[in-house]
């Protein structure tokens, strides 16, 4: 089927830049030894193996990779993104199991383990809008969801079985192959991609292929701490910057005059 | 699929024929490569193979010569034969060689499949 070519080796290239993987990291995530600087001289070929990962981790589809293919991605998931492991109590009643920042760092590589979940603790909120459905509470890291979410403040989100059932601007945790992220939801015209965006506009939008998702649970309450702080609402953080920026304007047309 | 179907792949590039293995192995089916034609009547045999994926350029080989070999040999004459080629007119060539069907390259993961599927479930009547 075709001449070997170096076409491979320029769209494994492009999948590890636009990945932001450096040689050695891309390396370690294929199980490759050392590093990618040989397949991209063209000095080893690509394996079997290799491939398969590119294909299990990214989406990327075979034929695309061996340009036999325009289509460079293939829905692996056909956007199923339930829980991996639904938690029970010793009754045989499901539960909502609590992950911490810490936790959180490891529940991507853990997602189908069911013992690594029994560490973590769990409880029951005996409320109507808590029945009939699979919640779990993430904590918040960063300050990237504000005003609306603060650090170390915990959201309760309800399992969505498949993207397709995912609303648009809705927040979710989003569970990543590497990360958790809570962000805003936001569908795209190519379907195979969602945009998640940070309530707090320091941060830039992020795009991610629907194949990288490996949970989606919409955020619906949270448990907040501080109740004492005076907190900002986005609108009236919106109003201050107006009136800080009216106010150099002003001393500007002050001095001019 | 009620039971796994075997695919043998005969392309003599052994990346492609790597590729198209993890891909169709991704599908569900199980998958041989194999980079010398003139093995391939033999692993048909041996490996109860349900159906070739035949390259038509194949160094040294010509495809269609590969395909007429499996129909002239009775033990596996049945056998269904899927040939692929970029060239785009060469679908009465493989038909003539005895081919069940053609699919000129590039081809998406579903027409291949689907190619697959159908000649199986023609076989099966």
């Amino acid at each position: 089927m075709g001449q070997p070519t170096s076409i491979e080796i320029k769209h494994f290239k492009e999948v590890r830049e636009e990945n932001n993987f450096t040689q050695s990291e891309f390396a370690e995530l294929l199980g490759i030894k050392n590093s990618t600087a040989d397949i991209e001289r063209g000095r080893t070929k690509l394996s079997g193996k290799v491939v398969a990962e590119l294909l299990g981790q990214f989406g990327i589809n075979p034929l695309w990779l061996f340009g036999q293919s325009g289509q460079k991605y293939l829905q692996l998931s056909k956007g199923d993104v339930s829980p991996k492991v639904v938690t029970v109590d010793s009754s045989d009643n499901e539960n909502m199991v609590m992950v911490n920042q810490k936790a959180a760092a490891g529940y991507p590589h853990n997602v189908q383990d069911i013992e690594w979940y029994q560490q973590l603790p769990a409880f029951d909120i005996p409320l109507p809008e808590f029945r009939n459905a699979t919640y779990r509470g993430f904590q918040i890291e960063g300050d990237s969801m504000l005003p609306n979410y603060y650090p170390n403040e915990w959201v309760l989100a309800k399992a969505v079985p498949d993207l397709d059932q995912a609303n648009n601007n809705k927040i979710y945790v989003v569970v990543l192959q590497d990360s958790v992220l809570v962000k805003k939801l936001q569908k795209l015209p190519d379907a195979s991609k969602v945009l998640l965006i940070s309530l707090n506009e320091e941060y830039l939008p992020i795009e991610v292929n629907i194949n990288e998702i490996q949970e989606l649970w919409q955020v619906n309450s949270k448990l907040t701490f501080n109740l004492d702080n005076p907190s900002e609402s986005g609108l009236f953080r919106e109003l201050k910057q107006s009136m800080e920026d009216l106010k150099k304007e002003l001393r500007s047309f002050k001095k001019q005059v | 699929m009620e039971k796994t179907t075997k695919i043998l792949v005969v392309d003599d590039d052994s990346g492609i024929g790597e590729m198209l293995k993890t891909l169709l192995e991704f599908y569900g089916y199980e998958v041989l490569v194999t980079e010398k034609p003139l093995m391939a009547e033999e692993l048909i045999q041996q490996e109860n193979i349900d159906i070739v994926l035949l390259d038509m350029l194949i160094s040294g080989v010509d495809g269609a010569d590969v395909c007429i070999g499996i129909r002239q040999n009775p033990e596996i004459t049945e056998t269904p034969i899927l040939m692929m080629s970029a060239l785009h007119d060469a679908g009465p060539k493989c038909k003539d060689a005895g081919a069940n069907d053609f699919i000129a390259k590039p081809f998406e993961v579903e027409d291949l499949t689907e190619k697959i599927e159908k000649i199986l479930a023609a076989e099966r009547e």
